[in-house]
């Protein structure tokens, strides 16, 4: 019965006379991309505001009680790797950091619950960027920004279309490939850099490509913003510890050390452009 | 291969099917035309979930099936419907044999989607039951009812299929 009834149908559809199908690929292309936008567009604001709000109450908190100073484990701290400006880890730089109001205790391991979010305060230990300094290139960016992934296999490094400071690449740890994505921006304050930053971890809900946002923010208005995906059911490819480690490297900003522009045009100047 | 163009890629070889499936569910093809599409860009948006699915294609007539229902619940809220139901001409006259396609179109959405995957895409009774996310017995129950349907509504010399 099956059969024949399929048969059927089929010498039905044999007798249709569709129209031809056109370009209704590269329509629904066109379509995904333009609402991906606009979602993205949507999630930065409100991820923006959400920042600025954490940022706020995390200030308004710190004059009203006393908090416990930073205190990073040497165990979620890897070294970062060799750099003309050579930063303090977090580990050193927490045990020479004085005991600060408004900082909060890093904690050594991803957190076992998912939280709405947190706000960090990280000592870079470095005040002043030393060398010569240029404008921050996708490269350098893409070249620093594996230079502090943990080890794994990285690939499909590609920079945004829109020419601004937004890069991508994928990472394997062993069970899978992750996006990470990493965008740069300063709204100046007219203050100096300064050697800490506040760090703030957002989840977003029913965005899984922005499954956890991390941003850090420095005095003079710097501001790293590294957006960890979840899209497949195999772990996300960094903690949300191991992201605000990257974001608060001091070696970040609007210009970065010469010589790792140098190299990330080298090593990255071709890469591939997506669209943003 | 990036993302895009895997995307693109199976989007290409799938399209034209899609749209057949599309086609037998509304039964115009400008219609199943807008339906694919959006399906598409449904599936563009989920990609990097979707090529996790062990069967891309069944995840790809999953969405089609979702935005064909969702599109006839939107059009039937806003359509009034008439006093008069016309009887058609096929029952005044014999000689108008009403097509497989024709009575197809007579089922509820939902029986006819059914139908559809069951006897044209040849989906088991449990991945239909997947697809529409309805009990397996629901499945069962309408599948039965949409052939005793069918089988009203088709001409004498057609009735022959449903026999076995």
């Amino acid at each position: 019965m099956t059969e024949d009834l399929r048969a059927l149908l089929r010498a039905e559809l044999n007798d249709e006379r569709p129209p031809p199908l056109g370009d209704v690929v590269g329509a629904a292309l066109r379509e995904g991309r333009r609402v991906r936008h606009r979602r993205r567009v949507a999630s930065v604001a409100a991820g923006s505001a959400g920042v600025l709000a954490l940022v706020l109450a995390g200030g308004v908190a710190a004059h009203s009680e006393p908090r416990k100073a930073v205190q990073a484990a040497e165990s979620v701290v890897t070294p970062s790797p060799a750099a003309t400006s050579e930063p303090v880890p977090l580990g050193r730089a927490a045990r020479k950091a004085p005991a600060t109001p408004g900082s909060v205790p890093v904690s050594p391991t991803a957190p076992t619950a998912r939280d709405h979010g947190r706000t960090l305060t990280i000592h870079s230990g470095v005040q002043r960027v030393a060398g010569k300094r240029e404008k921050a290139t996708t490269g350098a960016m893409l070249h620093l920004l594996t230079q502090l992934l943990p080890s794994g296999r990285t690939s499909e490094a590609a920079v945004a279309d829109t020419g601004d400071p937004y890069v991508r690449i994928q990472l394997d740890r062993g069970d899978g490939p992750g996006l990470v994505r990493l965008i740069l921006g300063q709204m100046p304050t007219g203050k100096p850099r300064g050697g800490t930053a506040t760090v703030s971890i957002i989840h977003v809900d029913d965005n899984c490509e922005q499954d956890t946002v991390v941003v850090a923010r420095w005095p003079d208005g710097t501001a790293v913003q590294l957006d960890v995906d979840a899209c497949s059911p195999r772990r996300s490819a960094l903690t949300p510890d191991e992201a605000a480690r990257i974001v608060a490297d001091p070696r970040w900003g609007m210009t970065m050390d010469a010589e790792l522009v140098k190299l990330g045009e080298v090593r990255y100047g071709r890469a591939p452009v997506f669209v943003s | 291969m990036t993302d895009d163009e895997q995307f693109a890629e199976f989007a290409h070889a799938h399209a034209e099917r899609l749209r057949t499936t599309a086609f037998m569910l509304c039964r115009d093809w400008h219609l199943a035309q807008d339906l694919t599409q959006t399906a598409l860009t449904k599936l563009y948006l989920s990609w990097r979930r979707a090529a996790q699915s062990d069967n891309l294609t069944a995840y790809a007539q999953k969405i089609l099936l979702r935005v064909f229902l969702d599109h006839r619940r939107r059009r039937s809220s806003s359509e009034s419907t008439t006093a008069v139901m016309h009887e058609p001409a096929y029952r005044e006259n014999p000689e108008l044999r009403l097509t497989m396609l024709e009575a197809l179109a007579r089922l509820p959405e939902r029986d006819r989607a059914i139908v559809v995957l069951r006897y044209f895409e040849d989906y088991s009774v449990d991945r239909v039951a997947d697809v529409l996310e309805l009990p397996v017995s629901v499945v069962k129950s309408q599948t039965r009812r949409s052939l005793v349907k069918l089988r009203e509504l088709l001409a004498d010399d057609q009735l022959a299929l449903f026999a076995g």
